[in-house]
C-alpha cells in the first residue's frame, strides 16, 4: 500500500501522507479549517468542535467489497450522518471533505454562537484584539446580534492571577485547554487543570507557588483567546501598532529566535513591549523561556549607564566620548612601554556578539600585542570547551525529529534550569517520539521523569564514568571502525589507557554500577543517532571532554545530523566567543596559538603581573573578593557595560554600552548556529555598540579598521575565520524554506508577521573529510572520596544576575539565598527547613539558611551559582563546580 | 497527616490498582480523608497528592469535578434529597421544600443551627421507585413519610449510630 | 399481575429467598455456568455462544455483547473487564437491585466473560453514591474468592480473576465508557476520543471490555441452558429477557423482568398497577431523560429494541418514566434539561453552553416570562447542538425537547401567551464591538 493518501477537500484534490489529519491536509492547499483546541505541537482532543466538516468515503458494498457506483459509473461517496471534526479525523484515499459546504458552515455558525454565550465582547480593550481567532472568525462567521440572555451570562472574576506573570480572565476563555496542554505535554510542568464541570469549568493553578513553571509565558502564546495574558504586557499596545523585530533571546546559549514588539513611544524613542517567540524549528520551535520573555526589563532601568564615566578625584563623573577615547588610548599606551604588552589584558563577557569579540581579540593580539584575554569569568567557571568544534552535533541537526532509535546522554546538567528550551526538547524527543533519553548526574534533575534512564555519579567522577562508558563500548565491541579509520587516529593508544577503567573499577569510584555503565554503554554505541550533551555540573575536568569526544568518535556519532555533543555553555554567546578566540591560549577559529599563551581571566584577576585592563560586559569583581582586590590595584581599568556594576565602580573610565535590543550583530548558538538580532529600540543616546567601542580604542592606539556597521566587521570574520565564510550577513538573513505556516496562526504559527530565519552552522572536524581527529585521553585527577559533604554549585535560571536584578517582574523568582540539603543529612545534622547552618571550607565560612530537597542525594548540599552575596562562589572559587565542605547547624 | 489507620486503609486501597497506576485510587482516597472533617482541607489534599503521587492541582481538579466531594464546611450529616423528574413526578420537590422547613433551614437546603444535618436537592439517585427518597452520608432512605423524617432527625440528634438507624429504612 | 415468565434469568431473588447467600446461590445451580465453561468450553466458544444467544448490551446502545468480546486482540496482555455499574440515568435502578439481591450472578457473569477475553482483572466501577450497595456486593466477592470462584487458578483450571470494586463519586457521565475508564484512571470523567475504541486501548490504554452489571448477568444463564434456552424468551433480534425500571405517575412503579417484546401496556397497566388514579397515560419516556417522549397513543408498542425505534423512540436502559395528565409536558422537559445541564462534564461547547443556554430559556419560559420566540430558540438551540457534540450525553438532550415541543406546543404556547417580544432588549453586537 502506498504511504500517500490522495482526499478531495472542497472539491480541490490534495495528496498526503497517510495518517495526515484533515486540518492538515486542508493547510495544504490553503483551505483554512477554523480551529480553537487543535494546535499542531498539542495532542489532539477535538473539543471545541469548531472544526467540524463532512466527510464522505468511497462507498463499497459490504457483501462483494465491490464499488458502489452511480448511474454514470462513478463510485458513490457516503457521507458520514455526523459531521466529523477535522483535528481529529485522519484522511484515507478517495475521502471527500466539505469545509465551506452548507452544513459545515451552518454548523461552524453553530458552535462559534455556543462560544460567545458568555464571552465579554471585550476586543477593543483586550491585548489579542488584532490577532484573535475568536474574533477573525467571529467577523467572518458570527452573528450581529446576540441571541443569549445577557443575564445568564456566566460571570468570574475579571483579572484573575495564575501566577506572578500569567492573567486569567475566564470569561474570554473557550475551554479548549491548550494552556493546560502545553504545560503537561510539553513544559511537563501540569500545574495547570480545569477544575468543576459544565459551564462552572475554569482554568486554575494549585501549585506553590501558583503556575510554577519556567515555561508559563508559552501558555499566553498558545491560548487561541485573550483568557491568558501576561503580566507585563498587558493593555502595554495594540498589536497592529507594534513594529515586529526579528531578534536572538541573550539570556542563553539555547539562542532562541524571539521578536521584539516595539512601538514608536511619545517621546519617539521605541519601546519594547513585548518579547514572544519567534518560530524556528530547529532551534526553539514555538517556545521560549520566561527569562527570554519577561527578561528584558532592565533595558529601561534607571539604572542603566548613559554617558561616559571618568575616575576624577577617586570619584566617577560625567564626561565625554570625545574626552575618555583619548585618556584610555594614552593609558593602555603608556603602560605597554612602561611595562611590556603583557601588562595588559582584557575580559569580554559571552553575551557580547560574535562582532564585539571579534574585534576584542584583534584589538589585543594585532594592536596591544597581548595573548591576555579571556571570556570565562563567573558562571563560565573557566571551562572550556572545544568538543563543538571537533564532534559538535552535525549541521542539519534539529532535535525535535530526533526520536526513536536515538539515544541522548545527558551528562552533568539540569538542563531545565541551565539551557530551558533544550529542556523541552531532549524531553520531547523521549516522551513525544520515545528517543532513548539517558539523564546522568550527581542528583536528580526534573529530566528524569522524563528519561527512560538515570544515573547517579559521585560527584567529581563524570570523567571516570564517560571513561568507563567508553571502555565498555570497546570491551563489548561497538566500536565503528570504519568511521574511527576515516575521521580519527590515535584509537589504538588510547584503548591501551582504557584498560584501566574497566566497567568495575568505574563502578567502585562513581558509583554507577558496572551493569548501568554496560547498558549506557550499549544503547548509546548501538543507536542509529547518538547525542551527548554536557554541562557545568560534569564538573571541570579537561578528562572529560577528551573522553567525551572520543566516546562520540568511536562510535561514529558524530559528523552526521542528529548525532555529535553539545556542551551546555551559559551565555547567550560563549560559543561563539570560543569560536571568535577569546581565550589566552588558542586563535580564532580553533587555530593553534604560536608561541605563549597569555592569561587566562583567572590568573589575569589573581596575580599581579596585569597592569591596566579593558573589560565588556564582564563583571568579575562580583564574585570574589580576591578579584576584586585584584581589580583596585590595577593600574589603569576600562570598563564598558549597560550597568555601574561592581567592577565598573572600580574602573578609571566607565563606558555605556547598547544592549542586544538596541543594536544589531549574532550570536552563535550552542549548536554552533549562527544567528543574526536586528535592532528594536533605541539606546540611551550616548551608548555605543561594543564593536564600535573597542573600534574607537583601536583607533586611539593608531589603527585604522574603518567598520561601518556590525555587519562589515562580519564580512572581515568570513574572510579570518574559515569556520565562518558563510556567515555573510545576507547568508544569514536569507529565507529559509523552514515548513511553518506563519499566516496559518490559528493553528500553531506565530500570530505576528516578523521574518524568520534558519540561522547557519558552521562544519566541524568530524565533517570535513581533509581533517582528522587526533584521539587523546587525559587521565583524570585523582579523586579522593570525602567523608565530608559534597557541595555543588549549578547555575540556576533565575539567578542572581544583573539583568534579572533589573527587571521587575520576575523578582519573586529569582533565587533567594540558601542552601538546600537532602533530607537525610538534614536529619543527621538536626535541621529543619529555615534552619541556618555553618558550611566551611578551607577557612572560608559562609552562613546559609537551608531548605530541605527532594532531588539531593544524601552526602550533597546544593548552593547556585551567582546568587545574592555570591556564597557558593565564595567556597568553591571561581573553577571549580564542587568542592568537600564541613556543615554544622549555626 | 496520614493516621496509622488511614494509611492502613490506603494501602489496602492501593493494592487494587497496578503499581504504576496510583492515581486510579485518587477518588478512593479523597473519601478517606474526607471522613476526616466531612470536607477535605488543603492539607487533606496535599496528602492525597503526595500519597499518589500526582499534583495538587490534579487533585483539585478531581474534586471540582465530582459531586461528592466538598471544599466548604458542611454539617456532619449530609442530607441529599432526589429531587429529579421520576421523583418529583411523585411529589419528591414537595418533599424536599416540607423536609428543610421542618429542619427549619428556609426550603431550599442548606445547615441546620446545630451544624448537624447540611440538606440538598439531588439529580436521581436510583431508588426512583421508592419516592420520596434521600441519602444521608450516601445511605439509602426509601419510600419516606414526613413522620419518618421527623424520627429520623430524632434519633440521630440524640446520637444513634448512622447505619442502626439506616437499617431501618 | 399477570406472570409472563416462568422463573425470573436475572431477578433470581424474586424467585429465591436468600440468594444473595452463596451457598443458596450454588444450590440454585450458582457458578455452574462457570465450572461448565471451564471444564468444557474454550474461551471463543464462550464468546460464541453468547454471539449466538444474541445477548444485546443492556447499557443504554444494545450492542451485542459477544460480538464486543470477539473484538479484543488476543496477543495484548494484561486485559481488563470493567463493569459499567454507574446506573446514573433518571429512572434507572436495576443493577442496584442486582447487586444488591443477586451478586453472585453478576460476579459469575464477570468470570464468564473474563474467561472468554483472556483478561485476568476486572474492576467494578459503580456510581459513588453506591456505597451502601457495594457492601452486600464485596460481601459476595469475599465469599467467591473463599469458595474458590474467584482468585488464583479457579477451580483448578488455570484461570485466575481478581474482580476490584471501584466507586465515583458523583457524575452521570462516568456511565458513558469512556469517561468511566478515564475515572477509573483518577482523571475527571470526560469522555475519550474513538479511536482508539476501548477494546484495543481502554483501561490503561490495554485492551477492555465494558458492559453492564445486567448484560454479564445474563450470561450464566446462556452458558448454563444454551442458546435455544435463552432464545425461548424475547423476540428474534432482541432475544431473552430485561428488566424494565418502572417509574413516576403509575401505582406500582418498581423492577420487572419481563421477555423482551412485551407490550409497553403490560408493563404499565399490569405490572404497575395502571395510572395513579386512573388518569391517562400523557407521556412515556422509555429510556429516561435522554428518552424520546412518546405520546399515550403509543402504549401498545412492544419492548424491544427494533420496535421501540420504529416508533420513534429507543428501549436504552429501560427506564420507562410514565407522565399523565396532570403533569405539565413543559415542566418535564425542563426538569430534564436542568439534569442535563447539571452533568455536562464541560469538555465540548455545544453541550456545555448549548444546555446551560437551554436551560435559562427554559426557566424563563416556566417562570411566566417567555415569549413566542423563546420557544422557538428552543428548537434552533437544539438543533445547534444536533450531531455536533463530543459524546451522547450532549446529543441526548436533543429528542426530549424536540418531541416535547411536538407532544406539547400547545402548553408551551399557553405559558407564553400574552407575553410581548423582547420585553427584554436584545444588544446589539456590533455596538459592544466598536
Ligand atoms: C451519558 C451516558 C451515560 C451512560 N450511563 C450508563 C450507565 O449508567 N450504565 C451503563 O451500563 N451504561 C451507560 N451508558 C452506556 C455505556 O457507554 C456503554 O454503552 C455500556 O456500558 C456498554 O455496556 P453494554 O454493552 O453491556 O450495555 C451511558 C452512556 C452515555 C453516553
Ligand atoms: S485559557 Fe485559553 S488556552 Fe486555556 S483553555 Fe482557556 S482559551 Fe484555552
Ligand atoms: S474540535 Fe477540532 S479544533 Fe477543536
Amino acid at each position: 500500500m502506498s504511504d500517500q493518501v490522495t482526499l478531495t477537500i472542497d472539491g480541490k484534490t490534495v495528496t498526503v501522507p497517510k495518517g495526515t489529519l484533515i486540518v492538515e491536509a486542508a493547510k495544504q492547499i490553503e483551505q483554512e479549517i477554523p480551529v480553537f483546541c487543535y494546535h499542531g505541537k498539542l495532542s489532539q482532543v477535538g473539543m471545541c468542535r469548531m472544526c467540524l466538516v463532512e466527510v464522505g468515503t468511497p462507498m463499497f458494498d459490504r457483501a462483494t467489497r465491490e464499488p458502489v457506483l452511480d448511474e454514470n459509473g462513478v463510485q458513490k461517496i457516503g457521507f458520514f450522518p455526523k459531521p466529523m471534526t477535522a483535528c481529529t479525523t485522519p484522511v484515507s484515499e478517495g475521502m471527500v471533505v466539505k469545509v465551506d459546504s452548507g452544513a459545515a458552515l451552518d454548523d461552524r455558525k453553530a458552535v462559534l454562537e455556543f462560544l460567545l454565550t458568555s464571552h465579554p465582547l471585550d476586543c477593543p480593550v483586550c491585548d489579542k484584539g488584532g490577532e484573535c481567532p475568536l474574533q477573525d472568525l467571529t467577523m467572518k462567521h458570527g452573528s450581529g446580534i446576540s441571541r443569549f440572555n445577557y443575564e445568564e451570562k456566566q460571570h468570574f472574576p475579571k483579572k484573575y492571577p495564575l501566577g506572578d506573570l500569567i492573567v486569567l480572565d475566564m470569561e474570554r476563555c473557550v475551554i479548549c485547554t491548550r494552556c493546560i496542554r502545553f504545560q503537561s505535554e510539553i513544559a511537563h510542568d501540569p500545574v495547570l487543570a480545569i477544575e468543576n464541570r459544565g459551564r462552572h469549568a475554569h482554568i486554575v493553578s494549585y501549585s506553590d507557588p501558583p503556575f510554577d513553571s519556567h515555561y508559563s509565558g508559552n501558555a499566553t502564546d498558545v491560548c487561541p483567546v485573550g483568557a491568558l495574558t501576561t503580566k507585563d504586557f498587558r493593555f502595554g499596545a495594540r498589536s497592529w501598532e507594534m513594529k515586529n523585530v526579528p531578534s536572538i533571546c541573550n539570556h542563553c546559549g539555547v539562542g532562541c529566535n524571539t521578536v521584539l514588539g516595539t512601538r514608536k513611544g511619545g517621546s519617539g524613542t521605541g519601546q519594547l513591549k513585548r518579547v514572544m517567540p519567534r518560530q524556528n524549528e530547529t532551534v526553539n520551535e514555538l517556545w521560549i523561556c520566561d527569562k527570554g520573555r519577561f527578561g528584558h526589563h532592565f533595558n529601561e532601568s534607571p539604572n542603566r549607564l548613559t554617558t561616559p564615566l571618568i575616575r576624577q578625584d577617586g570619584q566617577l563623573v560625567e564626561s565625554t566620548w570625545a574626552d575618555v577615547l583619548p585618556f584610555i588610548g594614552e593609558k593602555i599606551s603608556s603602560i605597554k612601554s612602561a611595562n611590556g604588552s603583557t601588562a595588559l589584558g582584557g575580559i569580554a563577557g559571552a553575551r557580547l556578539s560574535n562582532e564585539d569579540l571579534y574585534l576584542f581579540q584583534k584589538l589585543f593580539r594585532q594592536i596591544i600585542g597581548s595573548n591576555n584575554i579571556d571570556h570565562r569569568v563567573g558562571l563560565n567557571a573557566n571551562f572550556e570547551d572545544t568538543t563543538a568544534y571537533t564532534v559538535g552535533v552535525g549541521v542539519g541537526t534539529d532535535l525535535s525529529q530526533v526520536g526513536k532509535g536515538s539515544t541522548i546522554l545527558v551528562i552533568g546538567s539540569d538542563l531545565d534550569q541551565e539551557a530551558p528550551i533544550l529542556y523541552i526538547r531532549v524531553a520531547g524527543a523521549s516522551v513525544k517520539r520515545s528517543a532513548h533519553v539517558i539523564n546522568i548526574g550527581g542528583r536528580r534533575t526534573k529530566l528524569d521523569a522524563q528519561a527512560q534512564t538515570s544515573a547517579y555519579y559521585q560527584y567529581g567522577t563524570a570523567s571516570y564514568l564517560v571513561l568507563g562508558i567508553l571502555a565498555s563500548v570497546v570491551a563489548q565491541g561497538l566500536v565503528n571502525q570504519e568511521w574511527i579509520d576515516r575521521h580519527a587516529t590515535g584509537f589504538s593508544e588510547i584503548t591501551k589507557l582504557l584498560q584501566d577503567f574497566a566497567p568495575d573499577s568505574v563502578a567502585d569510584t562513581t558509583g554507577v554500577s558496572s551493569a548501568e555503565i554496560e547498558a549506557i554503554a550499549k544503547s548509546y554505541a548501538e543507536a542509529e543517532n547518538g547525542i551527548i550533551i554536557f554541562g557545568h555540573e560534569a564538573g571541570n575536568d579537561p578528562a572529560l571532554g577528551a573522553a567525551i569526544e572520543a566516546l562520540a568518535a568511536v562510535t561514529g556519532h558524530a559528523g552526521k545530523p542528529n548525532n555529535g555533543v553539545i556542551a551546555v555553555l551559559p551565555h547567550a554567546n560563549s560559543r561563539g566567543a570560543a569560536d571568535m578566540g577569546v581565550v589566552p591560549n588558542r586563535l580564532l577559529g580553533y587555530l593553534p596559538l604560536e608561541g605563549e599563551a597569555g592569561l587566562s581571566a583567572e590568573q589575569m584577576l589573581s596575580g599581579n603581573s596585569i597592569k591596566g585592563m579593558i573589560i565588556a560586559g564582564a563583571d568579575p569583581a562580583s564574585e570574589s573578593d580576591t578579584y576584586r582586590e585584584c581589580l583596585q590595584n590595577l593600574d589603569f581599568l576600562v570598563v564598558q557595560d549597560l550597568f555601574l556594576t561592581e567592577t565598573a565602580q572600580l574602573a578609571d573610565v566607565v563606558l555605556p554600552a547598547k544592549a542586544v535590543a538596541e543594536r544589531d550583530g549574532t550570536f552563535t548558538n550552542l549548536e554552533r548556529r549562527v544567528q543574526t538580532f536586528d535592532v528594536g529600540i533605541d539606546s540611551p543616546l550616548l551608548a555605543w555598540s561594543d564593536w564600535l567601542i573597542l573600534a574607537a580604542i583601536a583607533g586611539q592606539l593608531g589603527a585604522d579598521w574603518g567598520y561601518a556597521s556590525a555587519d562589515g566587521v562580519m564580512a572581515e570574520i568570513t574572510q579570518e575565520v574559515p569556520l565562518y565564510q558563510n556567515m555573510a550577513f545576507e547568508n544569514l538573513v536569507a529565507p529559509v524554506s523552514l515548513d511553518r505556516q506563519t499566516d496559518h496562526y490559528i493553528y500553531e504559527g506565530m500570530s505576528f508577521t516578523a521574518d524568520v530565519h534558519e540561522g547557519i552552522q558552521w562544519a566541524t572536524v568530524a565533517e570535513n573529510e581533509q581533517q582528522k581527529i587526533t584521539l587523546q585521553l587525559v587521565v583524570p585527577e585523582n579523586h579522593t572520596g570525602s567523608d565530608e559533604i559534597t557541595l555543588v554549585t549549578p547555575r540556576i535560571l533565575y539567578d542572581g544576575g544583573r539583568l534579572l536584578a533589573e527587571t521587575d517582574v520576575v523578582q519573586s523568582h529569582v533565587f533567594q539565598t540558601r542552601a538546600l540539603l537532602s533530607s537525610v543529612d538534614a536529619k543527621k545534622l538536626g535541621l529543619n527547613n529555615g534552619d541556618s547552618v555553618t558550611i566551611s571550607q578551607n577557612g572560608t565560612a559562609v552562613n546559609l539558611p537551608i531548605q530541605i530537597s527532594r532531588m539531593l542525594n544524601e552526602g550533597t548540599i546544593l548552593i547556585p551559582r551567582n546568587i545574592e552575596g555570591r556564597p557558593a562562589e565564595r567556597l568553591v572559587g571561581s573553577s571549580d563546580v564542587h568542592a568537600s565542605v564541613k556543615v554544622k547547624k549555626s | 497527616m496520614w493516621s496509622e489507620k488511614e494509611r492502613q486503609e490506603l494501602d489496602k486501597i492501593l493494592e487494587k490498582y497496578p503499581p504504576d497506576r496510583k492515581m486510579s485510587a485518587v477518588l478512593p482516597a479523597l473519601y478517606v480523608v474526607q471522613r476526616r472533617k466531612n470536607y477535605l482541607t488543603d492539607d487533606d489534599i496535599k496528602d492525597v497528592a503526595e500519597a499518589l503521587d500526582v499534583t495538587v492541582t490534579h487533585v483539585h481538579s478531581v474534586i471540582g469535578f465530582y459531586t461528592l466531594f466538598r471544599k466548604e464546611p458542611t454539617g456532619k450529616y449530609m442530607v441529599q434529597v432526589c429531587t429529579d423528574l421520576p421523583c418529583a413526578l411523585r411529589g419528591a420537590e414537595d418533599f424536599y421544600h416540607r423536609l428543610c422547613e421542618r429542619m427549619e433551614i428556609g426550603s431550599h437546603g442548606g445547615t441546620t443551627d446545630d451544624d448537624l444535618f447540611t440538606v440538598e436537592g439531588v439529580v436521581c439517585i436510583a431508588a426512583c421507585d421508592k419516592a420520596p427518597c434521600m441519602q444521608i452520608n450516601l445511605e439509602f432512605f426509601e419510600s419516606l413519610t414526613d413522620d419518618q423524617i421527623d424520627e429520623v432527625i430524632k434519633r440521630l440528634r440524640q446520637g444513634e449510630s448512622l447505619t442502626a438507624v439506616a437499617a431501618n429504612y | 399481575m399477570s406472570k409472563v415468565l416462568d422463573r425470573h434469568l436475572i431477578f433470581r431473588h424474586r424467585d429465591i429467598e436468600n440468594i444473595q447467600n452463596i451457598d443458596t446461590y450454588i444450590k440454585d445451580d450458582g457458578y455452574s455456568a462457570l465450572k461448565k465453561a471451564l471444564k468444557e468450553m474454550k474461551p471463543v466458544d464462550v464468546t460464541n455462544e453468547v454471539k449466538s444467544a444474541g445477548l444485546r448490551g443492556r447499557g443504554g446502545a444494545g450492542f451485542p455483547a459477544g460480538v464486543k468480546w470477539s473484538f479484543i486482540p488476543k496477543d495484548i496482555f494484561p486485559k481488563y473487564v470493567v463493569v459499567n455499574a454507574d446506573e446514573s440515568e433518571p429512572g434507572t435502578f436495576k443493577d442496584r437491585e442486582i447487586m444488591e439481591k443477586n451478586p453472585h450472578l453478576l460476579l459469575e457473569g464477570i468470570a464468564l466473560c473474563a474467561y472468554a477475553v483472556g483478561a485476568s482483572a476486572s474492576y467494578i466501577y459503580g456510581r459513588g453514591e453506591f456505597l451502601s450497595t457495594f457492601r452486600p456486593l464485596q460481601q459476595a466477592i469475599d465469599d467467591a474468592y473463599k469458595h474458590g470462584f474467584l482468585g488464583e487458578n479457579i477451580l483448578g483450571s488455570g484461570f485466575s480473576l481478581d474482580i476490584r470494586l471501584h466507586l465515583g463519586a458523583g457524575a452521570y457521565i462516568c456511565g458513558e465508557e469512556t469517561a468511566l475508564l478515564n475515572s477509573l484512571e483518577g482523571l475527571m470523567g470526560q469522555p475519550r476520543n474513538r479511536p482508539p475504541f476501548p477494546a484495543v486501548a481502554g483501561l490503561y490504554a490495554k485492551p477492555t471490555v465494558i458492559n453492564n452489571v445486567e448484560t454479564l448477568s445474563g450470561v450464566p444463564y446462556i452458558i448454563l441452558n444454551g442458546i435455544d434456552a435463552y432464545r425461548k424468551y424475547g423476540t428474534d433480534r432482541s432475544p431473552g429477557t430485561k428488566i424494565f425500571s418502572l417509574s413516576g405517575r403509575v401505582n406500582r412503579p418498581g423492577n420487572y423482568e419481563l421477555p423482551l417484546g412485551t407490550p409497553l401496556r403490560h408493563l404499565v397497566e399490569e405490572c404497575g398497577g395502571g395510572v395513579i388514579d386512573g388518569k391517562q397515560v400523557k407521556g412515556i419516556l422509555p429510556s429516561g431523560a435522554a428518552s424520546s417522549i412518546m405520546g399515550g397513543d403509543k402504549l401498545d408498542t412492544h419492548l424491544d429494541y427494533e420496535s421501540m425505534v420504529e416508533a420513534g423512540s429507543m428501549l436504552g436502559s429501560g427506564s420507562v418514566i410514565i407522565l399523565d395528565e396532570t403533569i405539565n409536558g413543559v415542566w418535564a422537559a425542563k426538569k430534564n434539561i436542568d439534569f442535563f445541564r447539571h452533568e455536562s462534564c464541560g469538555k465540548c461547547s455545544p453541550c456545555r453552553e448549548g444546555t446551560h443556554w437551554l436551560k435559562s430559556v427554559y426557566t424563563k419560559i416556566v417562570d411566566g416570562h417567555g415569549t413566542k420566540q423563546d420557544v422557538d430558540m428552543l428548537g434552533t438551540i437544539i438543533g445547534q447542538m444536533e450531531g455536533n457534540c463530543f459524546c451522547p450525553l450532549g446529543e441526548f438532550v436533543v429528542p426530549g425537547v424536540r418531541t416535547s415541543l411536538g407532544l406539547y406546543m400547545d402548553e408551551y404556547l399557553e405559558m407564553v401567551a400574552g407575553n410581548e417580544e423582547a420585553s427584554q432588549p436584545q444588544k446589539d453586537l456590533i455596538h459592544t464591538f466598536f
